[in-house]
């Protein structure tokens, strides 16, 4: 039914009188590039709509063939060949047969004229063989082996004799190799017998392609003929190599007899050949003959056919590796990497015998090969070996069970994590992390208690973290330490279980942990001070800064200290403001050099107009000018645009100072701040926000300005973009796809009055001026300063205008000014992050 | 001492190169005992390399194989004066600073790849041309004995792509193609959840490509050709059409005569996946429809909105659409899994996916040492790439598939053995590339 539609579609467009297909056709006769193509398109459009009614379509044919014949311009000629070359038939053979000697439209005629199924598409293609052309020659010659027109080969023969050492010549020789037949064959066959350097490698790869040709139609004996002549040794190399693939297509039966002795001929070109012609035998193919031979080739031959019968997966014998592992290096590497593809579970034990004992790479790969080997036999022959006297092999063994995940080894593991010396011990603790379930945690935690082993100890407080992080519920994760802390009194115990309370990391965890502070003696506080400050995230960042403040020892200041200092650094989408009491705070604690250094590194990731003070306060040392200078800079990059006045002498000094990096940084910046062009650069950011299963487009509708309590909002880092430093270039300082984020800004108007917005975003925007939605634009589309225009009246003295900005993919950014409604400058505004 | 057994790759090259008329270079295998200190190769045993094509994405290239030690590069080729001039002085100063004597000028150059592929001392190429020359230059090196590295898509149709394959595995070369986003961890992780049936049976898969800001143009002038810049052999293959700036470097992806839009440019890397995926690599879709927004004036003609579809014999529906987040989604009947495309990160539901082992006994895809360094193990093995030219091609099929099926706007069945349409021979006329004497496949 579609297509009927269509086809009344095309045949109503034809028949409009006079239609809008006559002006196309008469705009198409005197296109030229550069114009509007619209009226090709239609003619485009038409001819496609036309498929299926064969009349509209040799209406069309003609109509297309008539505009060259009629007189046109070379792009309409060009236009017309590219339509005939899918539609064309028989009766524009002729239109495009008089464009073949056309010295720009030759290759379009010749292309139209090649797909054209036509019996006299062929006749023009040979009749235009007479040019004098030789470019035009070439084409013609291949299109006449493209189309594998048999009546076409004494033509070509005859090309070729014309002028046999010619480009023409060559491309005639693979042009009757493509058409096949005998005339062909006999030509081919002349040139290599009789020399012509000029075309010798052209007659090559056309004698291939006309046995694979007769490969294809099943004369094998034709084919293997040629492949037999250019195997020869005086071949190159890769001609060799497709003679020697020719030659197995032809038998297969007898394939894996002359890939062996190709491997065996210790013929480089042919050994390689044979590598790669393994992979491609049959399915079912005999491999056991190669396998065979594998111990009886040089190394080369070895390195090869290992890779190849690797990619096989051919069953290759235990005992066969381990006589090829007393090779050199390369071929034990080999080896290795085989076994997974093509050993057993008798190899883990060859296996685990060179990551014990082997070295470098070979120890590497054979660690990585033992994770990798298949079969759950193999878990049982490591468990074995695992549980032997020779500890190097049995540590190995246990080590590798953790990384194949062999969960059925768990209880075993646990028994000589229990009973066993390290290192063997510590391995199986390590194993354990990886294999014991949710519901091991608690007999591991009994285990942890009682533990005698010290050396395993790191391992067995990590096992036992990560068995509790295999518990789904988060309030359970914790209760098995948490019960064993509760009852057990042994020191070392209690030290461990507090260790493992900061890797579990939960709530109750660290409500365990606060407690255990009142309680525990100075040796065990500083364990649970090491845990709070390793804690994952800023959770105990209070406790830790009450810690550093009423500390049992200097040794707990310092660590506490240290511990609050990573955790609030970590916090780094939290306003600044908000962080910068604690930072107060840690300043006044840092005593030494090294904890003023660390305070103030961190310093430089709170952009604040505050943290200058804070900085100043802490560099009256010279020791520290450099680490001030650094954090300072650091801070000025991301606060520039909100307080260019502070900013602005701050720089000038770090300009003018002794430490090459930071004086061109900051002149850098410098160089950047005069180039805002009125633009607005103090802004506050806050998000992204993405909503699951919406993308930006449908985020727009929905999108309303922030609640403050929530919005978080901190200063928009400007300049990232270095062409544009005006640029609110969210991208770069958020990332994002399918979201949106706000920026936020005040402006203070002297008196009230008309204001245009000059406005550009990639991609959508919304915009608020106090409060009231002013502008609304969903749209994907790259960023131009001034795109969108918004006339807006300001209120006397302090405005608030928000943007929506929302980012579809690629680029996320944004610019705005404020000008008179003419669009000249708008003197007496301000701007600020915050309304003064 | 024991005395090694191993021949060196050069001298199987010396024996071989004695026996034989015009032999090209052969590469070979580094055997250990070919390694130099450190286990760098010694100068004389590193793949040798030349790159046709060094501007954007092949200057990246070039430095991602120059930084391998065990290549050498040694030849370059641009049609554009300027940026072979600058991938030049790239090269030369990189190994001056790694010379003694602090100054290096062995890196040839060449405005016509075919002097390149004529030299006897290159193994390997790396060809990041506009698309429409990928398949005439691929098959010359193919024919020169030359492996290669050739940037996605493989081909500029789906008869190109078939004859490349055809002259890798006649010659038995090594063929990389560039579909990079192959060599992540975390896409080959996604995939093999697929095929081990963690999402349950797939049934469809969602690309999503977007386009970004890349829309439109006004028709362009015809402007004179820049000095230094070789237009006719830039044009190469493709039709005649007179000279302006926008059609040509980075442009010419929005043009129809040399590429096939995002469609091809992303879509083959995001598509590739989903092969890689559906294990599908060796095969293609039975069917394809879509719909695509072509302009119908200015210079740029490739689809800038569409949507297209495929259903596959295993009974996998696969559907694109002009949209964010840029991936593929696998969906089965037990969850999904979404690839990111450039950064690999996952996505998953349930997420407890992501979680999952693969163990020893499924369907593993193996790993990648990054996508430049698994060519050059190719090479040395005569081994499988990781995008391997079967993949390669029939991912790159499937982009020119969906635009065939859009620019005639009727739904089209396929055959995926023989690589052609069913019951539509206009549609098979539209399988092949113009090839503008005296260019050839």
């Amino acid at each position: 039914m579609k297509c009927l539609i269509i086809c009344a579609l095309a045949t109503s467009l034809l028949a409009q009188p006079p239609s809008s297909m006559d002006a196309a056709f008469d705009a198409l006769k005197t296109y030229t590039f550069g114009q509007s193509r619209e009226a090709l398109s239609e003619i485009d459009a038409t001819v496609q709509a036309a498929y299926g009614d064969a009349d509209a379509r040799a209406q069309l044919e003609q109509r297309l063939a008539d505009t060259i014949l009629s007189g046109c311009t070379d792009d309409a000629a060009r236009f017309v060949c590219r339509q005939l070359a899918v539609i064309g038939g028989e009766a524009s053979v002729p239109a495009l047969a008089s464009l073949i000697d056309h010295e720009t439209l030759t290759g379009a005629a010749i292309d139209a004229l090649e797909r054209n199924p036509s019996e006299a598409a062929g006749d023009a293609l040979i009749a235009g063989l007479y040019t004098q052309n030789p470019r035009t020659k070439l084409g013609l010659v291949h299109a006449l082996g493209a189309r594998g027109d048999a009546r076409a080969v004494d033509p070509l023969r005859q090309c070729f004799l014309a002028d046999p050492r010619s480009p023409v010549a060559a491309a005639a020789l693979l042009a009757v190799a493509r058409i096949g037949g005998p005339g062909g064959r006999t030509l081919i066959k002349h040139v290599l017998t009789d020399g012509l350097p000029e075309v010798r490698s052209a007659a090559v790869d056309a004698y291939l392609v006309f046995a694979d040709g007769l490969l294809v139609a099943g004369d094998t004996q034709g084919a293997w003929a040629i492949y037999d002549v250019l195997i020869a040794p005086a071949e190159a190399g890769h001609v060799r190599a497709a003679a020697l693939r020719g030659r197995v297509r032809c038998a297969p039966e007898d394939a894996s007899g002359m890939l062996l002795d190709a491997f065996e001929s210790g013929d480089p070109p042919l050994q390689a050949a044979a590598a790669g012609l393994i992979r491609e035998l049959p399915e079912d193919a005999n491999l056991r003959p190669f396998v065979k031979r594998l111990t009886s080739l040089d190394a080369a031959g070895q390195l090869l056919l290992l890779d190849a019968l690797a990619n096989r997966r051919a069953p290759v014998d235990a005992a066969v590796f381990e006589t090829l592992l007393a090779g050199e290096e390369a071929v034990q590497l080999a080896v290795i990497r085989a076994m997974p593809a093509c050993g057993d579970e008798r190899c883990a034990a060859l296996l685990v015998d060179q990551a014990a004992t082997g070295k470098g790479e070979v120890k590497r790969a054979a660690r990585e090969c033992l994770s990798a080997m298949p079969g759950t036999k193999v878990n049982a022959e490591l468990l074995s070996i695992a549980r032997g006297d020779d500890v190097p092999r049995a540590a190995e063994a246990v080590r590798v069970l953790g990384e194949r995940g062999a969960t059925e080894a768990a209880e075993p593991l646990m028994r000589l994590a229990k009973r066993a010396a390290d290192p063997v011990c510590s391995e199986a603790w390590r194993a354990l992390r990886n294999v014991a379930k949710a519901e091991d945690a608690p007999k591991l935690v009994a285990m942890l208690v009682t533990l005698k082993e010290e050396a395993a100890r790191g391992n067995a407080e990590r096992a036992v973290a990560a068995t509790a992080a295999r518990i789904a519920d988060t309030e359970r994760r914790a209760a098995a330490v948490i019960d064993a802390l509760n009852e057990t009194s042994d020191e070392a115990a209690r030290a461990s279980l507090l260790r493992a309370l900061g890797a579990i990391a939960t709530p109750d965890a660290l409500v365990a942990l606060r407690n255990a502070l009142n309680r525990e003696n100075e040796a065990l506080r500083a364990v649970v001070v090491d845990a709070l400050a390793s804690w994952p995230d800023p959770a105990p960042a209070q406790d830790l800064l009450r810690i550093a403040e009423n500390p049992s020892n200097d040794a707990e200041r310092a660590k506490a200290l240290e511990g609050c200092v990573r955790l609030m650094r970590s916090l780094k989408d939290k306003p600044a403001e908000a962080r910068l009491d604690t930072f107060k705070a840690l300043a006044a604690l840092a005593r030494d050099e090294a904890e003023k250094k660390r305070v103030l590194a961190a310093l430089g990731d709170l952009p604040a107009l505050a943290t200058f003070d804070l900085i100043d306060a802490l560099a009256t040392d010279p020791a520290l000018e450099a680490e001030a200078a650094l954090a300072a800079l650091n801070v000025a990059k991301v606060v520039w645009g909100a307080y260019p006045e502070v900013v602005n002498p701050r720089l000038e000094t770090l300009a003018g100072g002794l430490d090459d990096n930071l004086r061109i940084e900051a002149q850098a910046l410098l160089d950047l701040m005069p180039r805002t062009e009125d633009y607005i650069t103090a802004w506050r950011v806050s998000g992204p926000l993405a909503v699951e299963g919406k993308v930006a487009t449908t985020l727009f509708d929905g999108a309303e300005p922030p609640d403050d309590a929530t919005a978080g909002w901190r200063i928009m880092p400007m300049g990232l973009d270095r062409n544009a430093p005006f640029v609110a270039d969210l991208g770069r300082a958020l990332g994002g796809a399918e979201c949106v984020a706000f920026l936020r800004t005040f402006i203070h108007a002297p008196a009230a009055g008309p204001a245009l917005l000059e406005l550009g975003t990639n991609d959508g925007v919304k915009v608020w001026l106090n409060g009231a939605l002013v502008h609304a634009l969903n749209v994907g589309r790259a960023l131009t300063p001034g795109e969108d225009k918004v006339q807006m009246h300001l209120d006397a003295g302090w405005n608030t205008l928000l943007l929506a900005v929302f980012q579809h993919g690629g680029d996320w950014a944004a610019c705005a000014r404020l000008r008179a409604p003419d669009g000249a400058p708008l003197a007496g505004l301000r701007t600020a992050v915050t309304p003064e | 001492m024991r005395t090694s057994a191993v021949v060196s790759r050069r001298e199987f090259l010396r024996r071989t190169a004695a026996t034989t008329v015009g032999a090209a270079a052969f590469p070979y295998i580094i055997p250990a005992s070919a390694l130099g200190r450190d286990g760098v190769p010694a100068p004389s045993e590193r793949i040798v390399m030349g790159c046709v094509g060094v501007g954007g994405q092949g200057r990246h290239n070039m430095r991602g194989f120059m930084n391998l030690p065990e290549t050498h590069m040694a030849a370059l080729c641009d049609v554009d004066a300027a940026h072979l001039a600058d991938a030049r002085g790239e090269v030369e100063s990189f190994y001056a600073d790694r010379a003694a004597s602090g100054s290096y000028s062995g890196c040839d150059g060449y405005n016509d790849f075919r002097e390149l592929l004529a030299r006897d001392d290159i193994d390997a190429v790396m060809i990041a041309t506009p698309d429409h020359w990928h398949g005439v230059v691929s098959i010359a090196a193919a024919k020169a004995g030359k492996d290669m590295y050739c940037e996605k898509p493989l081909a500029n149709s789906v008869a190109e792509g078939r004859a490349v394959v055809n002259a890798v595995k006649r010659y038995r070369r090594v063929l990389q193609t560039g579909s990079h986003e192959r060599s992540r961890d975390n896409a080959r992780y996604a995939c093999e959840l697929v095929r081990n049936g963690r999402i349950g049976k797939l049934h469809t898969i969602e690309v999503n490509l977007p386009i970004d800001n890349h829309g439109p143009i006004d028709n362009q002038p015809v402007m004179p050709v820049p000095e230094g810049f070789d237009y006719d052999l830039w044009l190469g293959p493709a039709p005649w059409e007179p000279y302006t700036e926008k059609r040509c470097h980075f442009h010419f992806r929005y043009i129809l005569d040399y590429s096939g839009g995002e469609v091809t440019d992303r879509g083959a890397h995001i598509i590739d996946l989903a092969q890689l995926g559906n294990g599908t690599d060796h095969t293609g879709p039975i069917d394809v429809s879509g719909w695509g927004d072509f302009p119908k004036d200015g210079l740029f003609n490739t689809a800038m909105n569409y949507k297209f579809e495929f259903n596959y014999a295993n009974g996998v529906h696969m559907v694109c659409e002009c949209k964010g987040p840029r991936g593929v989604r696998f969906i089965g009947d037990k969850g999904w899994v979404f690839i990111h495309i450039h950064g690999g990160n996952l996505e998953a539901d349930p997420e407890s996916l992501l979680r999952e082992v693969i163990g020893p006994d499924e369907i593993r895809l193996g790993r990648s040492p990054g996508h430049h360094k698994d060519f050059i193990n190719a090479v040395k093995t005569r081994g499988v790439t990781m995008a391997p030219p079967e993949a390669g091609h029939r991912t790159a099929s499937m982009c020119h598939l969906a635009n065939i099926a859009m620019r005639l706007g009727r739904p089209l069945r396929w055959d995926p053995d023989h690589e052609h349409f069913i019951d539509d021979p206009e549609a098979d006329r539209m399988l092949c590339a113009s090839m503008r004497a005296p260019w050839h496949i």
